[in-house]
């Protein structure tokens, strides 16, 4: 199926959503999308409509769970926020992020 | 593959998509506002920011679908959508949709009655422990005159060196089998009884609903007689009695205590018309276990785990090598060439008799199933046709070629498998008929039913079939470019020449199958209706007979004749009885006797007949006359041939023929019994069947052979109706001693007709197959006419505006139909020609290649095709030229 294919873009989008849901606890799309634009101070120009399909691979997962609540202007929104199950795989990916990027940059290393 | 968490949230999604639906769009809808908001926060104009909006947030039905695809599986929700609009395609031309659903339920339904009677009577295992150990061991006599004695029995003392010698099985006994009166119960009855050794009913693992088996320890002389009960004997004559082991019942007079009841489904020996009611123990005596040259035993033997039924065989023979090198010249022994053993599976033993008659069925059924396929194929073709537009803007939306493959697919397993529902429950109807139908043609009658198999049979049917006429519309799809049906304006569709040309082979093959099946059938009514026209030697009509039996230990020989020649005489005077008589068995189907006969000055010669009959009748007061048995020569039996005169015996005329060519047999002297001088020639009398010759014959007087009477039946010639005599046959039997019951009643008429049930049953259900076939093929050619006509509208319309004559289009139409007629016909020939032969051993006195069968089939089916054609034709030829060619 062609949505199942994990590239490197995917791995790091699931990796800041899981990040931002940890750290600003739960939020909306709308909130998420602000949040990955700050971040990465604009750097990462994708469709905001790609989170959504993300979001529900998330889901699907039991890494963040979504419910209906109201927004800051008194909307009705679905907030999502990460769960125990989220969290772990945060660690897990991190760490496992953090080993690859340390290769990396080995690598990358210039010789003496 | 994804986790399987996501697995079952996808298909749980399956189950709410219309509220995951409802909720991306909210979530998108809000998303976009608030993107919005914020843009006109930042000074846009609300249609600017909102067109911004969009434009951040990327094609939104493209992240719809996106998301779509992520939540459930797209494959399985494209197919629920494809069942949906199939569904509602079908549902939008009712006409179609039932024709085609009850053609299939026809074919289908055929199909699944008559594989749930092979399943249950051929293919399912015997309802035995271990039933594939189970062997049926013969003795033959390949030697003897008229083709040798094949799957003969085995004498009591073969059997005992049988079972004493060989190592291959683990159980090897011997069944035999009678009628018999069974007093002990609310009245006397008549009963079969199976007489078998006491290893059987243990081998057979079946265990009983009451009480315990017959053993081994039953099985000697010494043991008190034993006897176990069918099921149904227990409930017909003991009325269910649960005190019932334990009772004392008398079996031919003789005292039995029951020890068991068989449970309700229990049969042995298996698929015998008439199941035997008890079983008692053979009890043979290993010192003097009887004559070894009187064959009467069946055997049945149970494998030892491993070893095989060839090394069986094997063992087996080296056996009869050695006893026949050890034999005393001119004695009777087991030889490999002349009287050798051999052992069969059993099941094959049970069954082989109706296993050609079982595939023919299928293959009929199997053919209606095919011609009713191509009907539905048609139909389908042309509905693809009519919907070419609606194809082509399915294709212009986006629709990929396997998505239409599938759609197609998807509306024949629509179509087929609503055809397997209506066709299970015809098949529910279809099985009670042949049940009814086929009572005492076919073994294990009482196991047919639908079971798991038979389902999975159907079900594998209908998917078969929807594959074939689902993909029917393909090939319409192939030959004609969707993209031109789109352009082309208004209702000038044609049928493009590629699908025209299937369509006709279609229909030209399903009338060849309809021919096949057809000749088939003729040659089989043809068989039948020659096994009416045999010769039984008697006059049939008017004749009432009856079973009774005399038990030798409350009517030793003396009493037996008297107490039969007062019956006959106070049957003979009643009012409308023309005369009566008794006999010991009657004809058509007799067990074959084959006894030793010596005969006086016989010369044997290679080549030529050896001392034996093939049937010992003991004949009544007026037999021959009472039963209209033609006299060739001397005389039939009178008083002269009474007890204490000098013995006589009469021979049928092939035996004259045999023993006497071109000699009279007048004054011979043979050695039945005794030696008796022959005092006349009868005709011959079938006994081994009516599409047997009838074998050598020879009666005896009944005052003379008082020992062979322990059963006789009964025949009387009556003036009228001869079933107005019933109530005072039972009279006098019971004035003579009310113990006596008296079994099978019935007519001459129908003793013949019972004689002839498995072929009368097979025509039946072929006649009817056929039928259906023939209509089917019928509707095809009928349902191809008229299109290709409708199709042709304007054409003919053109035709008549040049001046063409009424009767030219007809014979135009009419031809067109004709040539398919033909084609088929001619295919279907050579198909016949092919397939009759494997009908060889189902036709009596009839070739299969029988030419003016083919012929009497093919004309009355032509006609069938003309008349199929001829409505189309003059539908053709009331075409009205003007608006014909307004709609140009």
């Amino acid at each position: 199926m062609a949505s199942e294919k994990t590239d490197v873009l995917q791995g790091t989008l699931d990796l800041i959503v899981l990040r931002t849901l940890e750290s600003m606890g739960p939020l909306h799309g709308y909130g998420i999308s602000q949040r990955l634009g700050q971040l990465s101070e604009r750097a990462l120009q994708l469709n905001q409509g790609t989170l959504y399909p993300a979001l529900l691979r998330l889901e699907q997962r039991g890494w963040i769970a979504s419910e209906w609540g109201r927004s800051e202007s008194n909307r009705r929104a679905r907030f999502y926020s990460i769960t125990p199950a989220g969290r772990k795989q945060l660690r897990v990916e991190t760490e496992s992020w953090e080993r690859m990027a340390g290769i990396i940059a080995r690598l990358l290393q210039p010789v003496d | 593959m994804p986790p399987l968490r996501v697995l079952a949230s996808r298909l749980l999604a399956l189950f709410s998509r219309r509220r995951l639906d409802q909720r991306l769009d909210e979530e998108v809808q809000c998303h976009l506002e608030m993107v919005a908001a914020e843009k006109i926060r930042q000074g846009m104009t609300p249609e600017d920011a909102s067109s911004a909006a969009r434009r951040e947030f990327g094609g939104v039905e493209q992240i719809k679908e996106t998301y779509r695809d992520a939540r459930g599986i797209p494959f399985v929700e494209s197919l629920i959508q494809d069942l949906r609009y199939a569904a509602r395609v079908l549902r939008k031309s009712p006409g179609f949709t039932t024709v085609a659903v009850l053609t299939l339920a026809l074919g289908i339904g055929a199909n699944t009655a008559i594989f749930s009677v092979v399943n249950s009577v051929v293919l399912k295992p015997l309802p035995y422990a271990a039933p594939e150990r189970l062997a049926r061991l013969y003795s033959e006599f390949p030697g003897f005159p008229g083709g040798g004695l094949h799957k003969f029995w085995i004498s009591p003392p073969e059997f005992l060196d049988l079972r004493r010698e060989t190592t291959s099985w683990e159980s090897l006994d011997a069944w035999t089998g009678a009628t018999a009166n069974l007093a002990g119960g609310a009245e006397p009855v008549r009963v079969t009884e199976c007489i078998l050794s006491g290893g059987l009913l243990p081998t057979l693992g079946v265990q009983p609903a009451l009480g315990r088996f017959l053993t081994p320890q039953d099985d000697t002389k010494a043991a008190n007689p034993a006897t176990v009960i069918a099921h149904g004997l227990w409930l017909r004559a003991f009325g269910g009695d649960p005190r019932i082991v334990g009772r004392d019942v008398r079996v031919n007079g003789q005292p039995f205590t029951v020890v068991g009841v068989m449970p309700p489904e229990f049969q042995f020996p298996p698929g015998e018309i008439d199941a035997p009611d008890v079983w008692i123990p053979l009890r043979l005596d290993p010192a003097r276990p009887g004559d070894r040259s009187h064959h009467g035993l069946s055997l049945i033997g149970r494998l030892k785990n491993g070893i095989s039924l060839g090394r069986a065989r094997e063992e087996l023979n080296r056996l009869v090598s050695r006893w026949a090198a050890a034999a005393p010249p001119r004695t009777h022994a087991f030889h490999p060439k002349d009287h050798p053993v051999l052992a069969f599976p059993f099941h094959d033993e049970v069954v082989g008799a109706v296993r050609p008659a079982m595939l023919t069925m299928l293959a009929a059924v199997g053919f209606v199933l095919l011609i009713a396929c191509v009907n539905v194929a048609n139909l389908l073709l042309a509905r693809a046709e009519a919907r070419q537009r609606e194809i082509a803007v399915r294709v212009a939306i986006g629709a990929g070629a396997r998505r239409l493959l599938r759609q197609f697919l998807v509306e024949g397993l629509l179509l087929s498998l609503s055809g397997a529902v209506c066709g299970l429950g015809l098949a529910f109807g279809g099985l009670r008929l042949i049940l009814a139908a086929s009572r005492n043609s076919i073994p294990r009658a009482a196991e047919i039913g639908v079971d798991l198999r038979v389902l999975g049979f159907t079900l594998g049917i209908a998917l078969l079939a929807s594959v074939f006429f689902g993909l029917a519309p393909l090939v319409h799809l192939l030959s004609a470019n969707v993209h031109d049906s789109l352009k082309a304006a208004g209702s000038r569709l044609t049928a493009s020449v590629p699908a025209h040309r299937v369509r006709q082979a279609m229909v030209a093959a399903q009338l060849a199958l309809a021919l096949v099946l057809l000749i088939g059938t003729g040659l089989m009514l043809r068989a039948f209706w020659k096994l009416q026209a045999v010769q039984v030697g008697f006059q049939p009509s008017r004749l009432l007979t009856a079973q009774i039996r005399l038990p030798g230990s409350v009517y030793p020989p003396n009493s037996r004749i008297s107490l039969l020649s007062r019956l006959q005489q106070r049957l003979a005077t009643l009012p409308g009885v023309v005369s009566a008589t008794i006999v010991g068995g009657l004809p058509p189907l007799r067990p074959v006797d084959a006894n030793d006969t010596e005969i006086e000055g016989f010369v044997p010669r290679p080549g030529g007949p050896i001392q034996n009959v093939d049937y010992y009748q003991v004949a009544g007061e007026r037999y021959f006359e009472t039963m209209g048995i033609a006299l060739i020569e001397g005389r039939f039996f009178d008083p002269r041939d009474g007890e204490g005169a000098p013995a006589t015996v009469i021979v049928n005329q092939t035996m004259a023929r045999t023993f006497w060519p071109g000699q009279s047999a007048i004054g011979r002297r043979i050695n039945p019994d005794k030696w008796r001088t022959i005092v006349g020639v009868v005709g011959d009398v079938k006994n081994a069947g009516l599409d047997k010759p009838a074998g050598t014959e020879l009666y005896l007087p009944y005052r003379q052979a008082g020992d062979s009477l322990g059963g006789a039946c009964v025949v009387v010639r009556a003036a009228r109706d001869p079933l107005s005599l019933v109530p005072a046959l039972r009279a006098q039997v019971a004035a003579l001693d009310s113990s006596l019951p008296i079994a099978s009643v019935q007519t001459m008429e129908d003793v013949l007709l019972a004689a002839q049930s498995r072929p009368r049953f097979l025509t039946l259900l072929l006649t009817l197959f056929s039928t259906v076939a023939l209509a089917l093929a019928a509707v095809g050619i009928y349902g191809v006419m008229s299109y290709s006509v409708a199709q042709r509208t304007s054409e003919f319309g053109i035709r008549v505006a040049m001046g063409a004559q009424r009767t030219q289009i007809l014979g135009m139409v009419i031809g067109q139909g004709l040539r398919l007629g033909l084609i088929g016909s001619l295919a279907g020939a050579v198909g016949a020609f092919a397939l009759t032969r494997f009908l060889r051993g189902l036709l009596f006195g009839i070739d299969p290649l029988d030419a003016a069968t083919f012929l009497a089939t093919a004309l009355p089916f032509l006609a069938v095709i003309l008349a199929a054609c001829y409505l189309p034709a003059l539908r053709a030829t009331r075409v009205d030229p003007n608006s014909a060619l307004r709609q140009e």
